[in-house]
C-alpha cells in the first residue's frame, strides 16, 4: 500500500484527505507540526508528499527544499495560492504537481496517481481479481470462468472492477457512473445499460449468465 | 491663440489710444501745429502702439503654446499644475495659484479613490482565497459521504466555487497581465480535469460526452485555459435541452489548433450573437433563466486576447452552440 504524508494545516480538509486517500486504496498519513519535518519525514518514509503552502511557522516552500535535500520521491502541492509565480517556483523547488483550492477529489486522485505512475519504476497494482470463480484481469481485460474466457472492453472490465470490489454490496447505476468517470470513462445513463447488457451477454457465453444480479431502485451486485 | 481673439481683448486698450489721438490731433491742430507735423506725431503713436500689442501678443502666443505642449505631454494631466512654471504678472500669478489649489484637491480626491478601489480589491480577492478552504472541505467531506443529499450539496457548491472564480478573475481584470505564464500544454489534460470538475453536475444533467482527437499541444496559460473551459462548460449545462450531449473537438489548422465546444442545447439568437462577449449582457437566455451574471464569457474573451488566442461562437436557436478557440501553434511563435 503507497503511502502518502499529508502535510496541510487545516484540520477539516486534513481529515476529509485522509479518508479520501484511504478509501482509495492510500495509506494517508497527517502530521501536527511543521517547524521540523525531517523527522517526520523520514520516520513515515512515505511514497508521496502532499504539501500546502501556507503553514504555520514554516512554509511549504522550504520543507520541499528540506525534503528535496533529502529525499527525490514526488511532492504534490496542494495551496490556495494560485499565482503563476507561485506555481512556477513550486515546480523549479522539484515539485511534480501544482493543484490548487478548491479541488475536488476525483481530481486529486487522478493527479496523484499520474504523479505515482510518472515517477515508479515498477507498479505493484493487483493484476487479478477473483469472486465467485470469475477471474478478472485487470492488465489484459480477460474474463475467466472455469475454462472458457472472453475479451472485455475497458469500459465493462471497469463496471466489474468496480461491482467486485464492493462485492455483496448493492452498487447504485449513480455511483457506477461517478466511478467510471474518475477514469475518464464519460458515461451516461443511456449507455451503462447498453453496457451492462453486454457485460451480461459476455458472462452468459463464460457459463456465468447470472453473475451480476439487479435490485430495483438499489442497483447491481455480484 | 489667433491675432482677432487677441485684439477683442485689448480692445478697450485700442479703442482709449484712439480716443487720445483723436483728442490731442484736434489740440495739436487747435495750437496751431501744422498738418504734417500732427500726422508725424500720430504715426509715431501708431507705430509704438502696434508694435507693443504685436510684441505683447507673440510673447503670449509662445507662452499658451508652450503651456499647450506640456499639457498633451502629461500622461495625467491633472497633475498640470505641479508641474508648470509660473511667471507672468500679480493677477496670472494669483490665477495660477487658485487654479494650483483646485487640482491639487482633486489630486488627493483621485489617490483618496484609488487607494480606497486598491484596498476593496485586495480584501475581495483576499476573501475569495479565504472561502477557498472551506468550500475545499464541503467538496471533499461530500465526496466522502456520497449520497442524494451530499450529491446535491455538491452540485450547489459548485456554483459556489464557478461565482468565487469569477470574482477573483473579476478582481484581477487590470493586472492579469502579470499573472500568467504562456507554455506548451496538453489540451487533453486540462479538458479531462475541467470534465471531472463538473463531473456530478454533467452526471445528474445525465450528460452524454463526446471527445475526439484531443492530444494537441497548445501554448497558453493552463490555468486560465481551465477557467475558459469550465465557463463554457457551464453555459452549455445551463443552457442545455433533452438528451444534451457535448463534443469536445480538435482540429489541426496548419498554423493553428482550433479546439471547439458544441453542444446542442437552446442555442442564441442570432441578433443577440454578437454582443455574447459584452459585460453584463445575458440576452433573452438569461433573462428567462436567473442567476446569469453576463460576466463568464466576458472574461473569456478577455483573458482569451491577453493570451492571443481567438475565441469565436456560433449558435443556431434551438439546435447548438458551438464556442472555438484557436490556438497559434508553435512554429507561429518562433517566427
Amino acid at each position: 500500500m503507497k503511502k502518502i504524508m499529508i502535510i496541510e494545516d487545516e484540520e477539516y480538509i486534513k481529515k476529509e484527505l485522509t479518508v479520501l486517500l484511504n478509501n482509495a486504496g492510500y495509506e494517508a498519513l497527517c502530521i501536527d507540526d511543521f517547524s521540523d519535518i525531517t523527522d517526520a519525514f523520514t520516520a513515515i518514509q512515505p511514497d508521496l508528499v502532499l504539501l500546502d503552502i501556507n503553514l504555520p511557522e514554516n512554509n511549504g516552500f522550504s520543507i520541499c527544499m528540506k525534503i528535496r535535500s533529502i529525499s527525490d520521491i514526488p511532492i504534490v502541492f496542494i495551496t490556495g495560492r494560485d499565482a503563476s509565480i507561485d506555481e512556477l517556483k513550486a515546480f523549479s523547488l522539484g515539485g511534480d504537481d501544482y493543484i490548487t483550492k478548491p479541488y475536488n477529489g476525483p481530481v486529486l486522485l487522478a493527479r496523484v496517481a499520474s504523479v505515482l505512475k510518472r515517477t515508479e519504476k515498477q507498479g505493484d497494482e493487483i493484476e487479478t481479481l477473483t469472486h465467485n470463480g470469475v477471474v478478472l484481469n485487470l492488465a489484459s481485460c480477460m474474463l475467466s470462468h472455469q475454462d472458457e474466457s472472453v475479451e472485455l472492453s475497458k469500459k465493462e472490465m471497469k463496471i466489474l472492477h468496480c461491482l467486485i470490489h464492493n462485492k455483496d454490496k448493492y452498487v447504485s447505476r449513480m455511483s457506477l457512473i461517478e466511478y467510471l468517470w474518475d477514469f475518464k470513462i464519460y458515461t451516461d445513463d443511456n449507455a451503462l445499460s447498453v453496457n451492462i447488457t453486454r457485460l451480461r451477454e459476455k458472462l452468459k457465453q463464460i457459463g456465468v449468465g447470472d453473475y451480476i444480479q439487479t435490485k430495483r431502485g438499489m442497483g447491481y451486485r455480484v | 491663440m489667433r491675432i482677432g481673439d487677441f485684439v477683442r481683448d485689448k480692445i478697450v486698450l485700442i479703442l482709449l489710444n484712439m480716443v487720445c489721438a483723436l483728442l490731442l490731433f484736434i489740440y495739436l491742430l487747435a495750437i496751431g501745429t501744422g498738418l504734417s507735423e500732427t500726422l508725424l506725431v500720430l504715426i509715431a503713436w501708431l507705430i509704438v502702439l502696434v508694435s507693443y500689442l504685436l510684441i505683447l501678443f507673440f510673447f503670449k502666443k509662445k507662452r499658451l503654446d508652450e503651456l499647450k505642449k506640456v499639457m498633451n505631454s502629461l500622461d495625467k494631466r491633472y497633475l498640470f499644475a505641479e508641474v508648470v512654471k509660473v511667471n507672468g504678472d500679480t493677477e496670472q500669478q494669483a490665477y495660477f495659484q487658485l487654479m494650483k489649489q483646485a487640482l491639487r484637491s482633486m489630486t488627493e480626491q483621485v489617490s483618496t479613490v484609488q487607494r480606497e478601489k486598491e484596498d476593496y480589491k485586495e480584501f475581495i480577492e483576499q476573501w475569495a482565497h479565504e472561502l477557498k478552504v472551506p468550500i475545499t472541505s464541503i467538496i471533499l467531506a461530500c465526496e466522502n459521504n456520497l449520497d442524494d443529499t451530499t450529491r446535491s450539496v455538491l452540485l450547489q457548491t459548485k456554483q459556489i466555487e464557478d461565482y468565487l472564480e469569477q470574482v477573483l478573475y473579476y478582481a484581477r481584470l487590470g493586472n492579469v497581465e502579470k499573472d500568467y505564464m504562456i507554455k506548451e500544454v496538453c489540451l487533453e489534460e486540462i479538458i479531462d480535469d475541467a470534465l471531472l470538475r463538473s463531473k456530478h453536475l454533467f452526471i445528474q444533467n445525465h450528460f452524454a460526452i463526446e471527445t475526439e482527437r484531443l492530444n494537441f499541444n497548445v501554448y497558453t496559460d493552463g490555468k486560465w485555459l481551465a477557467f475558459i473551459i469550465n465557463q463554457i462548460i457551464n453555459n452549455s449545462i445551463r443552457y442545455k435541452k433533452d438528451n444534451p450531449v457535448l463534443v469536445f473537438r480538435g482540429t489541426d489548422l496548419k498554423d493553428a489548433v482550433q479546439f471547439e465546444i458544441r453542444d446542442n442545447g437552446i442555442g442564441i439568437k442570432e441578433s443577440e450573437i454578437g454582443r455574447v462577449f459584452q459585460k453584463g449582457f445575458t440576452g433573452s437566455n438569461g433573462r428567462h433563466r436567473k442567476n446569469s451574471t453576463g460576466i463568464g464569457l466576458y472574461l473569456c474573451k478577455h483573458l482569451c486576447d491577453e493570451m492571443g488566442v481567438d475565441i469565436r461562437i456560433e449558435s443556431q436557436v434551438s439546435e447548438y452552440t458551438t464556442v472555438k478557440l484557436i490556438f497559434p501553434t508553435g512554429a507561429h511563435y518562433v517566427e
